[in-house]
């Protein structure tokens, strides 16, 4: 316990720190306002973009843009990716069938395919989507998959032998034992995502946070730059908590 | 085929468990090993069979075999009358590793198999608080495996098999991942279920102490391919009376027997 206090102090101190130098470098005047805002011009960005907006939208308005893609494109991507991973790790054909695809989607860089994407479908909604539900699906897949593979076969045999048919063994046994590498999968598969949105509002939109900081970039507005980069930060830390806190409480076993 | 008639029974009306000529092959082609030949045993319901011999004797293929895990390459095995088509809830299953479901409590661990019958959660209340109770676990009912000692864990994959009711119980080293002393308890426990329940039980074991504290008979295998050397009948397990483990296993019978099964194996293992 005192150990864990003393490693939290070390993080504050960390975190302090730069703080700190921030302050310095910016009110001490070492550092142009155009390459590091100071905190009050910083602030005032946030204020700005909080309530005025940018370019017709504000900020939450940008970060609800942003959350909506990401929420479709995961959730559609990692509820069929599963599927599809539980299925293929199941049963041999399907696996035969869907491998080669899955295989070959998975190393590839999104944005190679994001341009397809943009003359099939158009630079709206549509196409993000599908780019994130594409960049989610093959991680899930595979993870699901996998899980699948390592379930321990005395598991299986053990449930045979307590009566279990095909279908309760898969239910009861299969489904619960691939979950950790589940939700692994879940957490690859929104780092992925969400990488893959932002790069995609910087290619082609007119909403979101990725775009924002793009546009407010060619302005050189170094302080919406910032208040994007630190929004999306903090939403990436949140989407991340939010996703290990479910973990450990329906997985809790796992690792033990 | 030879040893065909080595472990048979001669009164055929109380033939519970047999297997009639078994053997079992492991690869194909050039990479074929021959896990089990011959094998012709013969048990009647009641009986605690431990079967014994040198390691990669083909005593686990054995169980296997019965449980039906694996399909003989020949003969046939069959229980009450009935040859063996793959796994089913008349045989209840230990392996030296507890193989517990880690995502359900104590509780839901020792219901699974009412549970697969469709039972509701108060129908079967009642046979896994009894059991549970039998072992000390009772209180831990809400807990998780990982939150058990690796004793408790396996008295837990025991009750498992026990709240299904099967016809035989199959253990393979059940007892071979603990310490000495929960391994001489938990002898014990698996001793009184048997006295109280009369169940027929098939244990794997490479304790020949164990083999003959609790069977009432001791199958001795030959190392690979693995047939039956000798089965002898042991008193021990039927005992009367209240004499304590040690004691038992200090009788110059006792010690006098044990030798010879040792003996059996060393042999064995030599030709």
């Amino acid at each position: 316990m005192q150990h864990r206090i003393r490693l939290r102090a070390w993080t504050l101190l960390s975190v302090a720190l730069l703080i700190a130098a921030w302050l310095i470098l910016t009110w001490g005047g070492l550092v142009r306002d155009l390459f590091l805002p100071p905190p009050d011009e910083l602030w005032d960005g946030f204020v700005d973009l909080a309530t005025d907006g940018y370019r017709n939208r504000t900020l939450l308005e940008h970060v609800e843009a942003s959350l909506w893609r990401i929420g479709a494109g995961f959730a559609t991507g990692t509820v069929v990716g599963t599927l599809l991973g539980l299925a293929m790790g199941y049963w041999r054909p399907v696996e035969a069938l869907f491998a080669p695809f899955v295989e070959f989607l998975r190393p590839l860089p999104q944005l190679a395919y994001l341009m397809l994407l943009i003359i099939w479908l158009g630079i709206g909604e549509t196409s993000k989507i599908i780019l994130l539900f594409l960049a989610a699906l093959p991680v899930s897949a595979v993870a699901a998959r996998d899980g699948v593979r390592n379930v321990r076969l005395q598991s299986i045999l053990v449930a045979r032998s307590l009566g279990a048919s095909e279908w309760q063994v898969f239910r009861h046994v299969v489904l619960p034992s691939a979950l950790p590498e589940i939700f692994a999968g879940a957490r690859i598969a929104i780092g992925v995502v969400y990488g893959t949105l932002i790069a995609a509002e910087i290619i082609a939109g007119s909403s979101g946070i990725g775009w924002m900081i793009l546009d407010a970039g060619r302005f050189l507005r170094s302080d919406y730059v910032f208040v994007g980069i630190l929004s999306i930060g903090l939403m990436g830390l949140a989407l991340n908590g939010a996703l290990v806190a479910l973990e450990a409480r329906i997985v809790h076993w796992a690792g033990r | 085929m030879p040893d065909a008639t080595d472990g048979r029974r001669l009164v055929a009306g109380e033939v519970f468990v047999s297997f009639a000529g078994v053997g079992v092959t492991y690869g194909s082609g050039a990479g074929r090993v021959p896990a089990l030949e011959g094998i012709s045993l013969d048990f009647a319901a009641g009986d605690f069979v431990c079967v014994v011999g040198p390691s990669g004797c083909g005593k686990t293929t054995l169980m296997q075999s019965l449980a039906g895990f694996l399909k003989p390459s020949s003969g046939t095995v069959s229980i009450d009358g009935r040859p063996v088509d793959g796994p089913g809830a008349d045989r209840g299953v230990v392996f030296q590793q507890p193989a517990l479901f880690p995502w359900l409590t104590v509780g839901g661990n020792a219901g699974f198999g009412p549970m697969l019958r469709g039972e509701s959660r108060a129908a079967r209340a009642e046979t896994v608080e009894q059991h549970l109770r039998t072992v000390g676990l009772w209180e831990f009912r809400d807990r998780y495996p990982y939150e058990l000692s690796g004793g408790m864990q396996q008295r837990l994959a025991i009750v498992r098999a026990l709240v299904n009711k099967p016809k035989i119980l199959l253990m393979d080293e059940p007892f071979g991942a603990l310490d000495a002393l929960t391994r001489e308890k938990m002898q014990e426990e698996l001793h009184t279920v048997w006295r109280r329940t009369g169940m027929t039980v098939l244990l794997i074991t490479h304790s020949v102490e164990e083999a003959v504290y609790l069977g009432t008979d001791v199958v001795v295998m030959s190392a690979r391919p693995g047939r039956i050397v000798e089965r002898i009948a042991a008193p021990f397990a039927r005992r009367e009376g209240e004499r304590s483990s040690r004691e038992t296993k200090s009788l110059p019978a006792f010690v006098a027997l044990r030798e010879r099964v040792l003996s059996l194996i060393w042999q064995s293992a030599e030709t």
